[in-house]
């Protein structure tokens, strides 16, 4: 996704059609790796002496929080190369790649609750990554609510790329000060990547979770943006051509 | 193309998913002025702001005395003054309050207190003497047009950016309004002026009609 | 870039010695601007002074409401009591927020900002300065009583108490850039919430964690020296980011 830097492809009518080839590549990727690393996952690793088979549920809790950590900062780039260069494309792919992001990072609280409550009895607790991820959650749900609220497309773009920008920056400092609220407190130390050695197969297995969420984030945000690009450039006349010829 | 005008270069801007203008081009000469018709909504305050640099237009450009401007360059700002639909005053100000802050900003510091004697000269010309010290909120319609009046014979800056001036003023404003104009392209100045009231000015616009690009 | 020479204004006379109309091209310098600014916010503040009021009645009912809702142990409120003031003090700063741009930017007043022969960074930071002199300086002056109410030590007060000279201006910075943002939107201060929030919560932990450290005996240098960086960081960076939202709201 942050490879296809190619500037013939930065104008919204000739990426339209690439992003339509790829989409379902990375769709069938992220369905493969899912596949694997969900049956190594549940099926190959092995019972946790402490935790038993709840434990499981971490290779979709784990891999989704890196997944919406990693997709903000993503946003990121997008939102300061439409700054940069003023392009539209940019702009929608930040856009489209907001809502995933959010969603991800509620399924790493909620299955994070899920894995809470046979460990610790509580559905919730307020660790540090827990809780960093919370706040991301916020910041994921401004950028959206921001974007909702502005009418003109132009300036809605602006305004969210900037709003992307000053979270990135923050992103860091937010979960730095978390950890430290969270230690001083002595909160719930149990982390899931640093209890007890992690089998091997484990780790694996949530690698590949986390590029089965990777490839499942490329394809729906190539899908979406597709439909960002019909709906802002209505009016050209390209796309009144692709329903001509759909007709 | 002089050196001494504001010139417009293929200017393009689309609102939302309607195209305003493309290819806009007109130059306008120390001294001349731009009379902006169109019916409403055709885009007539939209270019006003491009050419003031508040919105940036989808093409084009803008050039002022032979180079193209800086949207943002606090020098091009001081050689443009613009006034838009709202008169940019403060309510809970009095009348030479406002004046007196605008002036502040608009000629930099050390004027505050020595231009007294210029505010109120000012004040004297549009007639609003009187209300020098009313609120602004307890101004008329007209007398508040009035104010961005004295704004326009207090600071003196070679290109005019109007939208729609003598909206509200009666005749004698109006006529107020057409001797400061000339006044000002006499001096050289040169304007660009958004109306649909017409104004006994002593010297024919270029005229541009917006509203043909739907 | 000096603008200190002035021809005397002849508001008439069109020959005051500048033939072709042309003026001098100088800007406002930085320090002038911020001055103006400042000023005039403060003019216009001062001629509102019920609403600056109204801050200061609502930080002290939010405190008041905490030992009601939670409990009136007097030990559970002093170990609660920093959290509760800098909670407050948030909630308070997001109340006099949209004040900041909306009104200028409702009556045309924004515009000429934007459209003044000054840097626009200066002028905000004119503005945010006048604003936290209104809201964030009322607040630090106020903490000692909270304190007081909460029964805290002395130590932890002067500490929560630097912590909000410290943290406040902050504060008003991301408020700043967060009603910036939301200029001429349909939301309500909701929105504006929801991004200045977020963004708070370190200004947040360090604050209250400051004096949560004084309390038991740890020292707070680097919870208020985190604090301090923050300032530098909020005044550098803050008036450009603000400055720039504030363009994008014209665009």
């Amino acid at each position: 996704m942050t490879s296809i830097h190619w500037f013939r492809f930065s104008s919204p009518a000739s990426f339209y059609p690439l992003a339509g080839k790829l989409a379902p590549w990375f769709g069938w990727a992220a369905a493969l790796f899912a596949l694997v690393g969900l049956a190594i996952g549940f099926f190959v690793a092995p019972t946790d002496y402490q935790q038993g088979e709840s434990y499981r549920i971490i290779f979709i809790h784990v891999p989704a929080a890196w997944m919406a950590m990693f997709t903000y900062l993503v946003m990121a780039g997008w939102s300061a190369a439409s700054l940069i260069w003023n392009t539209r494309l940019s702009a929608m792919m930040a856009q489209a790649l907001a809502p995933t992001g959010a969603m991800f990072a509620f399924v790493s609280l909620w299955t994070g609750a899920f894995w809470g409550r046979p460990t610790w009895g509580t559905y919730w607790v307020w660790d540090a990554r827990l809780t960093s991820t919370l706040i991301l959650l916020f910041l994921y749900l401004g950028f959206i609510a921001l974007r909702a609220a502005i009418d003109d497309p132009r300036r809605a773009d602006k305004a969210c790329a900037l709003l992307g920008l000053v979270g990135a920056v923050n992103v860091p400092i937010i979960y730095f000060s978390v950890r430290w609220w969270n230690t001083l407190h002595q909160g719930a130390s149990v982390s899931l990547t640093s209890s007890p050695k992690m089998a091997q197969t484990m780790l694996v297995a949530m690698l590949i979770m986390a590029f089965a969420a990777w490839f499942y984030t490329i394809a729906v945000a190539l899908a979406r943006v597709r439909h960002l690009i019909l709906e802002r450039e209505a009016h050209a006349d390209w796309t009144h051509r692709l329903v001509e010829d759909a007709r | 193309m002089s050196a001494a005008g504001l010139q417009a270069r293929a200017l393009g801007c689309t609102m939302g998913h309607r195209k305003l203008f493309e290819a806009l081009h007109f130059t306008i000469d120390a001294g001349q002025w731009l009379m902006l018709a169109g019916s409403n909504g055709s885009g007539k305050s939209t270019l006003l702001r491009i050419l003031a640099g508040l919105m940036s237009p989808e093409s084009g450009e803008v050039w002022w005395r032979g180079a193209p401007r800086k949207a943002g360059d606090p020098l091009w700002h001081a050689s443009v003054l613009y006034q838009g639909h709202a008169n940019g005053w403060k309510e809970q100000l009095s009348t030479g309050e406002n004046l007196a802050m605008q002036a502040g900003l608009d000629q930099g510091p050390g004027t505050f207190g020595a231009s007294m004697q210029a505010i109120d000269s000012a004040l004297e010309r549009v007639g609003l003497a009187r209300q020098r010290r009313l609120a602004f909120a307890r101004l008329s319609a007209g007398q508040r047009r009035r104010l961005g009046l004295a704004r326009l014979v207090l600071v003196r800056r070679p290109l005019w950016l109007l939208d729609e001036p003598t909206t509200a003023l009666d005749t004698d404003g109006q006529q107020l309004f057409a001797e400061l104009l000339d006044a000002h392209l006499d001096a050289g100045g040169c304007a660009v002026i958004a109306t649909h009231l017409p104004f006994p000015a002593a010297r024919e616009p270029q005229a541009l009609r917006l509203g043909n690009g739907r | 870039m000096s603008a200190h020479e002035r021809r005397p204004q002849s508001p008439d006379h069109p020959d005051d010695g500048h033939p072709g109309g042309e003026p001098r091209a100088e800007a406002l310098p930085a320090l002038a601007a911020i001055a103006w600014a400042c000023r005039r916010d403060l003019l216009l503040a001062m001629r509102s002074r019920a609403e600056l009021a109204l801050i200061v009645v609502f930080f002290v009912l939010v405190i008041s409401l905490f030992p009601l809702g939670v409990s009136p142990d007097p030990t559970l409120l002093e170990r609660i009591a920093p959290g509760i003031a800098w909670v407050a003090a948030l909630l308070a700063s997001l109340l006099s927020l949209p004040r900041l741009f909306a009104l200028d930017h409702a009556d045309g007043t924004l515009e000429q900002l934007v459209l003044a022969p000054a840097a626009l960074p200066a002028l905000v930071a004119g503005k945010v300065l006048a604003h936290w002199l209104t809201n964030g300086l009322p607040l630090v002056l106020l903490a000692p009583m909270a304190g007081v109410q909460f029964g805290m030590q002395p130590d932890a007060i002067a500490v929560l108490t630097l912590g909000l000279l410290l943290g406040t201006p902050t504060l008003s910075w991301l408020g700043a850039i967060g009603a910036a943002l939301t200029l001429g939107t349909r939301a309500g201060s909701a929105l504006l919430a929801l991004l200045v929030l977020p963004l708070a919560v370190p200004v947040l932990i360090f604050g209250a964690g400051a004096a949560e450290a004084v309390s038991s005996g740890l020292g707070a240098q680097a919870h208020l020296s985190l604090l301090g960086a923050g300032l530098i960081v909020g005044w550098v960076f803050g008036p450009l980011v603000t400055a720039a939202a504030v363009r994008i709201a014209y665009e």
